[in-house]
Protein backbone atom coordinates (compact mmCIF):
# COMPACT_ATOMS: atom_id res chain seq x y z
CA UNK A 1 0.00 0.00 0.00
CA UNK A 2 2.76 2.44 1.01
CA UNK A 3 4.68 1.46 -2.12
CA UNK A 4 1.69 2.48 -4.25
CA UNK A 5 1.33 5.81 -2.44
CA UNK A 6 5.04 6.54 -2.98
CA UNK A 7 4.83 5.61 -6.65
CA UNK A 8 1.81 7.85 -7.27
CA UNK A 9 3.49 10.61 -5.25
CA UNK A 10 6.69 10.33 -7.32
CA UNK A 11 4.71 10.44 -10.54
CA UNK A 12 2.89 13.58 -9.28
CA UNK A 13 6.14 15.32 -8.27
CA UNK A 14 7.69 14.63 -11.69
CA UNK A 15 4.53 15.81 -13.47
CA UNK A 16 4.50 19.01 -11.39
CA UNK A 17 8.16 19.73 -12.05
CA UNK A 18 7.42 19.44 -15.76
CA UNK A 19 4.52 21.84 -15.41
CA UNK A 20 5.53 25.16 -16.93
CA UNK A 21 3.20 27.23 -14.81
CA UNK A 22 4.61 25.67 -11.66
CA UNK A 23 8.11 26.62 -12.74
CA UNK A 24 7.02 30.13 -13.71
CA UNK A 25 5.46 30.60 -10.26
CA UNK A 26 8.67 29.47 -8.57
CA UNK A 27 10.69 31.82 -10.74
CA UNK A 28 8.28 34.61 -9.93
CA UNK A 29 8.70 33.79 -6.22
CA UNK A 30 12.45 34.14 -6.50
CA UNK A 31 12.05 37.49 -8.25
CA UNK A 32 9.65 38.71 -5.56
CA UNK A 33 12.09 37.67 -2.84
CA UNK A 34 14.90 39.45 -4.61
CA UNK A 35 12.89 42.62 -5.01
CA UNK A 36 11.80 42.47 -1.35
CA UNK A 37 15.44 43.12 -0.46
CA UNK A 38 15.23 46.37 -2.42
CA UNK A 39 11.84 47.34 -1.01
CA UNK A 40 12.98 46.76 2.56
CA UNK A 41 15.53 49.57 2.15
CA UNK A 42 12.59 51.98 2.35
CA UNK A 43 12.01 50.79 5.92
CA UNK A 44 15.30 52.38 7.04
CA UNK A 45 15.94 51.13 10.59
CA UNK A 46 13.19 48.54 10.15
CA UNK A 47 14.83 46.86 7.16
CA UNK A 48 15.09 43.43 8.78
CA UNK A 49 11.48 43.48 9.96
CA UNK A 50 10.16 44.54 6.55
CA UNK A 51 12.34 42.08 4.68
CA UNK A 52 11.23 39.31 7.02
CA UNK A 53 7.51 40.11 6.80
CA UNK A 54 7.57 40.64 3.07
CA UNK A 55 9.54 37.47 2.46
CA UNK A 56 7.37 35.27 4.68
CA UNK A 57 4.18 36.69 3.17
CA UNK A 58 5.52 36.24 -0.37
CA UNK A 59 6.51 32.64 0.30
CA UNK A 60 3.08 31.91 1.75
CA UNK A 61 1.10 33.61 -1.01
CA UNK A 62 3.14 32.09 -3.81
CA UNK A 63 2.89 28.66 -2.22
CA UNK A 64 -0.86 29.22 -1.85
CA UNK A 65 -1.24 30.13 -5.52
CA UNK A 66 0.90 27.21 -6.62
CA UNK A 67 -0.83 24.65 -4.44
CA UNK A 68 -4.37 25.79 -5.25
CA UNK A 69 -3.57 25.89 -8.94
CA UNK A 70 -2.12 22.39 -8.84
CA UNK A 71 -4.82 21.00 -6.57
CA UNK A 72 -7.81 22.19 -8.54
CA UNK A 73 -6.26 20.78 -11.72
CA UNK A 74 -5.07 17.57 -10.11
CA UNK A 75 -8.06 15.33 -10.64
CA UNK A 76 -10.09 17.42 -13.09
CA UNK A 77 -7.36 17.32 -15.71
CA UNK A 78 -6.91 13.57 -15.36
CA UNK A 79 -10.64 13.00 -15.69
CA UNK A 80 -10.77 15.18 -18.80
CA UNK A 81 -7.76 13.52 -20.42
CA UNK A 82 -9.03 10.11 -19.24
CA UNK A 83 -5.58 9.15 -17.92
CA UNK A 84 -7.19 8.41 -14.57
CA UNK A 85 -8.63 5.18 -16.06
CA UNK A 86 -5.13 3.83 -16.61
CA UNK A 87 -4.34 4.13 -12.92
CA UNK A 88 -7.64 3.14 -11.37
CA UNK A 89 -7.98 0.07 -13.55
CA UNK A 90 -4.63 -1.22 -12.27
CA UNK A 91 -5.98 -2.23 -8.90
CA UNK A 92 -5.13 1.09 -7.26
CA UNK A 93 -7.80 1.81 -4.65
CA UNK A 94 -9.31 5.29 -4.88
CA UNK A 95 -8.16 6.37 -1.37
CA UNK A 96 -4.57 5.33 -2.18
CA UNK A 97 -4.69 7.23 -5.44
CA UNK A 98 -6.00 10.37 -3.73
CA UNK A 99 -3.48 10.20 -0.85
CA UNK A 100 -0.64 9.65 -3.32
CA UNK A 101 -1.68 12.60 -5.47
CA UNK A 102 -2.10 14.89 -2.45
CA UNK A 103 1.24 13.81 -0.98
CA UNK A 104 3.00 14.26 -4.30
CA UNK A 105 1.59 17.73 -4.86
CA UNK A 106 2.43 18.81 -1.33
CA UNK A 107 5.96 17.44 -1.68
CA UNK A 108 6.62 19.45 -4.83
CA UNK A 109 5.11 22.61 -3.33
CA UNK A 110 7.05 22.19 -0.08
CA UNK A 111 10.26 21.66 -2.03
CA UNK A 112 9.67 24.96 -3.82
CA UNK A 113 8.84 26.68 -0.52
CA UNK A 114 12.03 25.36 1.12
CA UNK A 115 14.10 26.70 -1.81
CA UNK A 116 12.42 30.11 -1.36
CA UNK A 117 13.03 29.96 2.40
CA UNK A 118 16.72 29.20 1.87
CA UNK A 119 17.08 32.17 -0.47
CA UNK A 120 15.15 34.43 1.86
CA UNK A 121 17.19 33.38 4.91
CA UNK A 122 20.37 34.08 2.94
CA UNK A 123 19.09 37.56 2.10
CA UNK A 124 18.32 38.16 5.76
CA UNK A 125 21.78 37.01 6.85
CA UNK A 126 23.36 39.31 4.26
CA UNK A 127 21.36 42.19 5.77
CA UNK A 128 22.76 41.41 9.22
CA UNK A 129 19.98 39.28 10.68
CA UNK A 130 20.68 38.14 14.25
CA UNK A 131 19.13 35.57 16.61
CA UNK A 132 17.66 38.45 18.63
CA UNK A 133 15.64 39.49 15.58
CA UNK A 134 13.23 36.59 16.09
CA UNK A 135 15.02 33.77 14.29
CA UNK A 136 13.01 31.08 16.09
CA UNK A 137 9.73 32.86 15.28
CA UNK A 138 10.79 33.15 11.66
CA UNK A 139 11.24 29.41 11.22
CA UNK A 140 8.13 28.70 13.28
CA UNK A 141 6.16 31.06 11.02
CA UNK A 142 7.36 29.16 7.97
CA UNK A 143 6.42 25.84 9.55
CA UNK A 144 2.94 27.09 10.48
CA UNK A 145 2.49 28.59 7.00
CA UNK A 146 3.15 25.16 5.58
CA UNK A 147 0.47 23.75 7.88
CA UNK A 148 -1.91 26.33 6.43
CA UNK A 149 -0.90 25.14 2.96
CA UNK A 150 -1.65 21.55 3.96
CA UNK A 151 -5.08 22.56 5.19
CA UNK A 152 -5.95 24.66 2.14
CA UNK A 153 -4.71 21.85 -0.14
CA UNK A 154 -7.15 19.41 1.41
CA UNK A 155 -9.92 21.99 0.98
CA UNK A 156 -8.88 22.70 -2.61
CA UNK A 157 -8.99 18.99 -3.35
CA UNK A 158 -12.49 18.78 -1.91
CA UNK A 159 -13.68 21.81 -3.91
CA UNK A 160 -12.13 20.47 -7.11
CA UNK A 161 -14.21 17.33 -6.75
CA UNK A 162 -17.24 19.22 -5.53
CA UNK A 163 -17.41 21.49 -8.58
CA UNK A 164 -16.72 20.50 -12.13
CA UNK A 165 -14.88 23.70 -13.01
CA UNK A 166 -11.32 24.57 -12.03
CA UNK A 167 -12.14 28.27 -11.82
CA UNK A 168 -15.10 27.72 -9.49
CA UNK A 169 -13.09 25.48 -7.18
CA UNK A 170 -10.26 28.02 -7.16
CA UNK A 171 -12.74 30.77 -6.20
CA UNK A 172 -14.18 28.60 -3.40
CA UNK A 173 -10.70 27.80 -2.11
CA UNK A 174 -9.61 31.42 -2.14
CA UNK A 175 -12.86 32.47 -0.44
CA UNK A 176 -12.18 29.99 2.37
CA UNK A 177 -8.61 31.25 2.66
CA UNK A 178 -9.87 34.79 3.20
CA UNK A 179 -12.70 33.66 5.47
CA UNK A 180 -10.26 31.65 7.56
CA UNK A 181 -8.09 34.69 8.13
CA UNK A 182 -11.10 36.85 8.86
CA UNK A 183 -12.51 34.35 11.39
CA UNK A 184 -11.52 36.39 14.46
CA UNK A 185 -13.21 39.49 13.06
CA UNK A 186 -16.19 37.32 12.16
CA UNK A 187 -16.38 36.27 15.81
CA UNK A 188 -16.34 39.92 16.81
CA UNK A 189 -19.22 40.62 14.41
CA UNK A 190 -21.19 37.68 15.86
CA UNK A 191 -20.75 39.18 19.34
CA UNK A 192 -22.57 42.27 18.10
CA UNK A 193 -25.65 40.28 17.00
CA UNK A 194 -28.60 40.85 19.34
CA UNK A 195 -30.91 38.09 18.05
CA UNK A 196 -30.03 34.86 19.95
CA UNK A 197 -31.13 32.53 17.12
CA UNK A 198 -29.03 34.31 14.51
CA UNK A 199 -26.13 34.46 16.94
CA UNK A 200 -26.29 30.67 17.54
CA UNK A 201 -26.44 29.93 13.81
CA UNK A 202 -23.47 32.17 13.11
CA UNK A 203 -21.55 30.72 16.05
CA UNK A 204 -21.98 27.25 14.54
CA UNK A 205 -20.74 28.60 11.19
CA UNK A 206 -17.85 30.23 13.03
CA UNK A 207 -16.82 26.88 14.51
CA UNK A 208 -16.97 25.06 11.20
CA UNK A 209 -15.03 27.50 9.03
CA UNK A 210 -11.26 26.95 8.85
CA UNK A 211 -9.38 29.14 11.33
CA UNK A 212 -6.14 30.15 9.73
CA UNK A 213 -5.43 32.57 12.56
CA UNK A 214 -4.70 29.54 14.78
CA UNK A 215 -1.74 28.97 12.49
CA UNK A 216 -0.84 32.53 11.63
CA UNK A 217 2.46 32.81 13.55
CA UNK A 218 3.74 35.00 10.71
CA UNK A 219 1.23 37.66 11.70
CA UNK A 220 0.78 37.07 15.44
CA UNK A 221 4.56 37.08 15.86
CA UNK A 222 5.79 38.08 19.34
CA UNK A 223 2.31 37.82 20.83
CA UNK A 224 2.65 34.00 20.65
CA UNK A 225 6.15 34.10 22.09
CA UNK A 226 5.01 33.34 25.64
CA UNK A 227 2.79 30.39 24.62
CA UNK A 228 4.75 28.78 21.83
CA UNK A 229 4.33 25.09 22.80
CA UNK A 230 0.56 25.31 23.17
CA UNK A 231 0.30 27.42 19.98
CA UNK A 232 2.20 24.80 17.97
CA UNK A 233 0.35 21.82 19.48
CA UNK A 234 -3.11 23.38 19.10
CA UNK A 235 -2.41 24.62 15.57
CA UNK A 236 -1.02 21.29 14.43
CA UNK A 237 -3.88 19.35 16.01
CA UNK A 238 -6.39 21.65 14.32
CA UNK A 239 -4.65 21.20 10.95
CA UNK A 240 -4.73 17.44 11.31
CA UNK A 241 -8.39 17.25 12.33
CA UNK A 242 -9.62 19.78 9.76
CA UNK A 243 -7.38 18.39 7.03
CA UNK A 244 -8.68 14.90 7.72
CA UNK A 245 -12.28 16.13 7.49
CA UNK A 246 -11.64 17.92 4.17
CA UNK A 247 -9.80 14.88 2.80
CA UNK A 248 -12.60 12.53 3.92
CA UNK A 249 -15.18 14.70 2.18
CA UNK A 250 -13.01 14.76 -0.95
CA UNK A 251 -12.64 11.00 -0.79
CA UNK A 252 -16.38 10.57 -0.42
CA UNK A 253 -16.99 12.67 -3.55
CA UNK A 254 -14.24 10.87 -5.41
CA UNK A 255 -15.71 7.46 -4.54
CA UNK A 256 -19.07 8.62 -5.81
CA UNK A 257 -17.62 9.60 -9.19
CA UNK A 258 -18.10 7.03 -11.91
CA UNK A 259 -15.27 6.43 -14.32
CA UNK B 1 -23.85 7.49 1.30
CA UNK B 2 -24.33 4.57 3.66
CA UNK B 3 -25.11 5.04 7.34
CA UNK B 4 -21.53 4.37 8.45
CA UNK B 5 -20.21 6.93 5.99
CA UNK B 6 -22.74 9.54 7.09
CA UNK B 7 -21.96 8.87 10.76
CA UNK B 8 -18.22 9.20 10.09
CA UNK B 9 -18.67 12.57 8.38
CA UNK B 10 -20.95 13.82 11.17
CA UNK B 11 -18.43 12.61 13.73
CA UNK B 12 -15.59 14.39 11.91
CA UNK B 13 -17.58 17.63 11.65
CA UNK B 14 -18.36 17.43 15.38
CA UNK B 15 -14.70 16.76 16.10
CA UNK B 16 -13.67 19.81 14.07
CA UNK B 17 -16.22 21.96 15.93
CA UNK B 18 -15.13 20.63 19.33
CA UNK B 19 -11.44 21.20 18.51
CA UNK B 20 -12.20 24.68 17.25
CA UNK B 21 -14.21 25.46 20.38
CA UNK B 22 -11.45 24.15 22.65
CA UNK B 23 -8.72 26.17 20.90
CA UNK B 24 -10.94 29.22 20.66
CA UNK B 25 -11.42 29.30 24.44
CA UNK B 26 -7.68 29.53 24.97
CA UNK B 27 -6.83 31.65 21.97
CA UNK B 28 -6.29 35.36 22.53
CA UNK B 29 -6.41 37.45 19.41
CA UNK B 30 -3.89 40.18 20.18
CA UNK B 31 -5.02 42.78 17.67
CA UNK B 32 -7.65 45.51 17.80
CA UNK B 33 -10.65 44.74 15.59
CA UNK B 34 -10.95 45.95 12.02
CA UNK B 35 -13.49 48.69 12.84
CA UNK B 36 -10.88 50.56 14.91
CA UNK B 37 -8.52 51.00 11.95
CA UNK B 38 -7.82 54.51 10.71
CA UNK B 39 -10.22 54.70 7.77
CA UNK B 40 -10.36 58.44 7.17
CA UNK B 41 -6.69 59.19 6.50
CA UNK B 42 -7.30 60.13 2.88
CA UNK B 43 -9.12 63.25 4.17
CA UNK B 44 -5.77 64.58 5.35
CA UNK B 45 -4.43 64.54 1.82
CA UNK B 46 -7.47 65.64 -0.13
CA UNK B 47 -5.72 68.82 -1.32
CA UNK B 48 -2.76 66.96 -2.70
CA UNK B 49 -2.31 65.89 -6.28
CA UNK B 50 -2.17 62.16 -6.98
CA UNK B 51 1.58 62.14 -7.69
CA UNK B 52 2.24 63.82 -4.36
CA UNK B 53 0.36 61.38 -2.14
CA UNK B 54 2.33 59.27 0.32
CA UNK B 55 2.29 55.54 -0.33
CA UNK B 56 -0.99 54.02 0.86
CA UNK B 57 -2.59 57.37 1.68
CA UNK B 58 -6.01 55.78 1.24
CA UNK B 59 -5.25 53.87 4.47
CA UNK B 60 -8.13 51.95 6.07
CA UNK B 61 -9.76 50.54 2.97
CA UNK B 62 -6.45 49.27 1.66
CA UNK B 63 -5.42 48.10 5.13
CA UNK B 64 -8.62 46.09 5.37
CA UNK B 65 -7.56 43.95 2.40
CA UNK B 66 -4.32 43.20 4.26
CA UNK B 67 -6.35 41.97 7.23
CA UNK B 68 -8.44 39.77 4.95
CA UNK B 69 -5.29 38.06 3.74
CA UNK B 70 -3.98 37.64 7.30
CA UNK B 71 -1.16 40.10 6.73
CA UNK B 72 -1.49 42.71 9.45
CA UNK B 73 2.24 42.96 10.07
CA UNK B 74 3.07 43.45 6.43
CA UNK B 75 0.25 46.01 6.08
CA UNK B 76 1.66 47.84 9.11
CA UNK B 77 5.08 47.80 7.43
CA UNK B 78 3.64 49.42 4.30
CA UNK B 79 1.86 51.98 6.49
CA UNK B 80 5.18 52.63 8.26
CA UNK B 81 6.95 53.21 4.94
CA UNK B 82 4.24 55.77 4.18
CA UNK B 83 5.00 57.52 7.51
CA UNK B 84 8.68 57.65 6.60
CA UNK B 85 7.82 58.89 3.16
CA UNK B 86 5.60 61.60 4.64
CA UNK B 87 7.78 62.75 7.48
CA UNK B 88 11.10 61.43 6.25
CA UNK B 89 13.60 60.23 8.77
CA UNK B 90 14.64 63.83 9.16
CA UNK B 91 15.22 65.28 12.52
CA UNK B 92 14.25 68.85 11.66
CA UNK B 93 16.27 70.45 14.40
CA UNK B 94 19.33 68.51 13.32
CA UNK B 95 19.65 70.03 9.92
CA UNK B 96 19.25 73.73 9.31
CA UNK B 97 19.52 73.18 5.59
CA UNK B 98 16.48 70.96 5.67
CA UNK B 99 14.56 73.46 7.75
CA UNK B 100 15.17 76.19 5.22
CA UNK B 101 13.88 74.02 2.37
CA UNK B 102 10.63 75.03 0.84
CA UNK B 103 9.11 71.78 1.99
CA UNK B 104 5.41 71.45 1.38
CA UNK B 105 4.63 69.95 4.76
CA UNK B 106 6.96 72.02 6.94
CA UNK B 107 4.44 74.88 6.95
CA UNK B 108 1.66 72.54 7.98
CA UNK B 109 3.91 70.97 10.57
CA UNK B 110 3.15 67.42 9.43
CA UNK B 111 -0.46 67.72 10.49
CA UNK B 112 -1.34 64.09 9.65
CA UNK B 113 1.62 62.55 11.46
CA UNK B 114 -0.23 61.44 14.61
CA UNK B 115 -3.00 59.85 12.60
CA UNK B 116 -0.51 58.10 10.34
CA UNK B 117 1.36 56.66 13.32
CA UNK B 118 -1.89 55.56 14.95
CA UNK B 119 -2.75 53.85 11.69
CA UNK B 120 0.46 51.81 11.94
CA UNK B 121 0.10 50.85 15.60
CA UNK B 122 -3.57 49.99 15.23
CA UNK B 123 -2.59 47.54 12.53
CA UNK B 124 0.23 46.12 14.62
CA UNK B 125 0.24 47.17 18.29
CA UNK B 126 3.60 45.43 18.75
CA UNK B 127 5.36 47.74 16.29
CA UNK B 128 7.36 49.39 19.08
CA UNK B 129 9.62 51.47 16.86
CA UNK B 130 6.59 53.19 15.36
CA UNK B 131 5.49 54.38 18.82
CA UNK B 132 8.99 55.46 19.84
CA UNK B 133 10.02 57.22 16.65
CA UNK B 134 6.56 58.73 16.17
CA UNK B 135 6.22 60.07 19.69
CA UNK B 136 9.84 61.29 19.65
CA UNK B 137 9.24 63.21 16.44
CA UNK B 138 5.99 64.72 17.71
CA UNK B 139 7.25 65.67 21.16
CA UNK B 140 10.80 66.81 20.50
CA UNK B 141 10.91 67.84 16.84
CA UNK B 142 7.42 69.18 16.22
CA UNK B 143 6.71 70.32 19.77
CA UNK B 144 3.36 68.54 20.01
CA UNK B 145 3.79 66.57 23.23
CA UNK B 146 0.03 66.03 23.71
CA UNK B 147 -0.15 64.07 20.48
CA UNK B 148 2.97 62.12 21.41
CA UNK B 149 1.43 61.23 24.78
CA UNK B 150 -1.73 60.09 23.02
CA UNK B 151 0.28 57.65 20.92
CA UNK B 152 2.24 56.38 23.91
CA UNK B 153 -0.97 56.12 25.94
CA UNK B 154 -2.39 53.87 23.24
CA UNK B 155 0.81 51.84 23.43
CA UNK B 156 0.56 51.42 27.21
CA UNK B 157 -3.05 50.28 26.81
CA UNK B 158 -2.21 47.76 24.10
CA UNK B 159 1.15 46.56 25.40
CA UNK B 160 1.23 47.23 29.15
CA UNK B 161 4.35 45.10 29.66
CA UNK B 162 6.51 47.13 27.29
CA UNK B 163 7.96 49.46 29.91
CA UNK B 164 9.95 51.69 27.54
CA UNK B 165 6.74 53.55 26.73
CA UNK B 166 6.74 54.81 30.31
CA UNK B 167 10.32 55.98 29.94
CA UNK B 168 9.34 58.08 26.95
CA UNK B 169 6.18 59.34 28.66
CA UNK B 170 8.34 60.46 31.58
CA UNK B 171 10.75 62.31 29.29
CA UNK B 172 7.90 64.06 27.48
CA UNK B 173 6.19 65.06 30.73
CA UNK B 174 9.45 66.51 32.04
CA UNK B 175 9.80 68.46 28.80
CA UNK B 176 6.26 69.82 29.18
CA UNK B 177 7.02 70.93 32.72
CA UNK B 178 10.34 72.48 31.72
CA UNK B 179 12.32 69.99 33.84
CA UNK B 180 15.01 69.50 31.22
CA UNK B 181 17.63 67.87 33.46
CA UNK B 182 15.21 65.10 34.38
CA UNK B 183 14.17 64.79 30.74
CA UNK B 184 17.81 64.38 29.68
CA UNK B 185 18.29 61.74 32.36
CA UNK B 186 15.44 59.67 30.92
CA UNK B 187 16.62 60.13 27.34
CA UNK B 188 20.08 58.96 28.45
CA UNK B 189 18.44 55.82 29.83
CA UNK B 190 16.52 55.37 26.58
CA UNK B 191 19.55 55.55 24.29
CA UNK B 192 21.26 52.84 26.31
CA UNK B 193 19.01 50.20 24.76
CA UNK B 194 19.99 48.59 21.47
CA UNK B 195 16.54 49.10 19.93
CA UNK B 196 16.57 52.85 20.61
CA UNK B 197 15.86 54.65 17.31
CA UNK B 198 18.68 56.82 15.93
CA UNK B 199 16.23 59.73 15.89
CA UNK B 200 16.00 59.74 19.71
CA UNK B 201 19.79 59.61 19.90
CA UNK B 202 20.06 62.59 17.57
CA UNK B 203 17.52 64.51 19.69
CA UNK B 204 19.66 63.96 22.78
CA UNK B 205 22.86 64.84 20.91
CA UNK B 206 21.32 68.12 19.76
CA UNK B 207 20.16 68.96 23.30
CA UNK B 208 23.70 68.31 24.55
CA UNK B 209 25.12 70.54 21.82
CA UNK B 210 22.68 73.36 22.67
CA UNK B 211 23.69 73.08 26.32
CA UNK B 212 27.39 73.13 25.45
CA UNK B 213 27.95 69.50 26.51
CA UNK B 214 30.05 68.79 23.45
CA UNK B 215 31.84 65.69 24.76
CA UNK B 216 28.54 63.99 25.53
CA UNK B 217 27.10 65.01 22.16
CA UNK B 218 30.20 63.65 20.44
CA UNK B 219 29.88 60.30 22.20
CA UNK B 220 26.21 60.00 21.13
CA UNK B 221 27.01 60.79 17.48
CA UNK B 222 29.88 58.28 17.51
CA UNK B 223 27.39 55.69 18.80
CA UNK B 224 25.04 56.51 15.91
CA UNK B 225 27.92 56.25 13.44
CA UNK B 226 29.13 52.89 14.76
CA UNK B 227 25.69 51.26 14.83
CA UNK B 228 25.15 49.17 11.66
CA UNK B 229 21.39 49.56 11.93
CA UNK B 230 21.38 53.37 12.12
CA UNK B 231 19.43 55.10 9.42
CA UNK B 232 21.76 56.50 6.69
CA UNK B 233 20.30 59.97 7.28
CA UNK B 234 21.48 59.98 10.91
CA UNK B 235 24.80 58.50 9.90
CA UNK B 236 25.14 61.45 7.56
CA UNK B 237 24.24 63.79 10.44
CA UNK B 238 26.80 62.06 12.65
CA UNK B 239 29.45 62.35 9.95
CA UNK B 240 28.72 66.07 9.71
CA UNK B 241 28.58 66.75 13.46
CA UNK B 242 31.53 64.68 14.67
CA UNK B 243 34.27 66.92 13.12
CA UNK B 244 32.46 70.07 14.28
CA UNK B 245 32.26 68.79 17.84
CA UNK B 246 35.87 67.58 17.74
CA UNK B 247 36.87 71.04 16.61
CA UNK B 248 34.99 72.60 19.51
CA UNK B 249 36.61 70.16 21.91
CA UNK B 250 40.00 70.81 20.25
CA UNK B 251 40.54 67.06 19.68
Amino acid sequence: MLRKIIDIGKYTVIANLRNRLFLVLILFGLLVLGSSALLSILGQEQQIRILMDLGLASIEVLTLFTVTFLMVQLILEEIESKTIYLILTRAVPKPIYLIGRLAGTLTSVYLAAIIMLAIHSTLLFIKGWKVADGMNLYYLSFFMSMEKIFLISALALFFSLFSSSGVVSWIFTFFFWVLGHFAMEFKYLIEQIKNPISATVFKAIYLIIPHFQYLNARDLWISVGDRLPSFIVQGSLYTLVYGFLAFSLALYLFKKKEF
Amino acid sequence: MNLAGKSSIIFLISLVMATSLWINRQFTFPYPHFNTLVFDLSQEFKNRTSYNLPLGASAGYRDFSGILMGMRRLTADVAWISVLQYYGSHDLSADAEFESHDHEESAQNFRALKKMILRVVKLDPTFYSAYLIGSGALAFNLDRPEEALEILGYGVKQQPLYWKFRLYIGAILYKQQGQFDEMIQLLEDAIGYPDCPAMVKSILANIYTKRGLYAKALSVWIGVMENDRSDPWYKYQAKKNIPLLKEKLKL
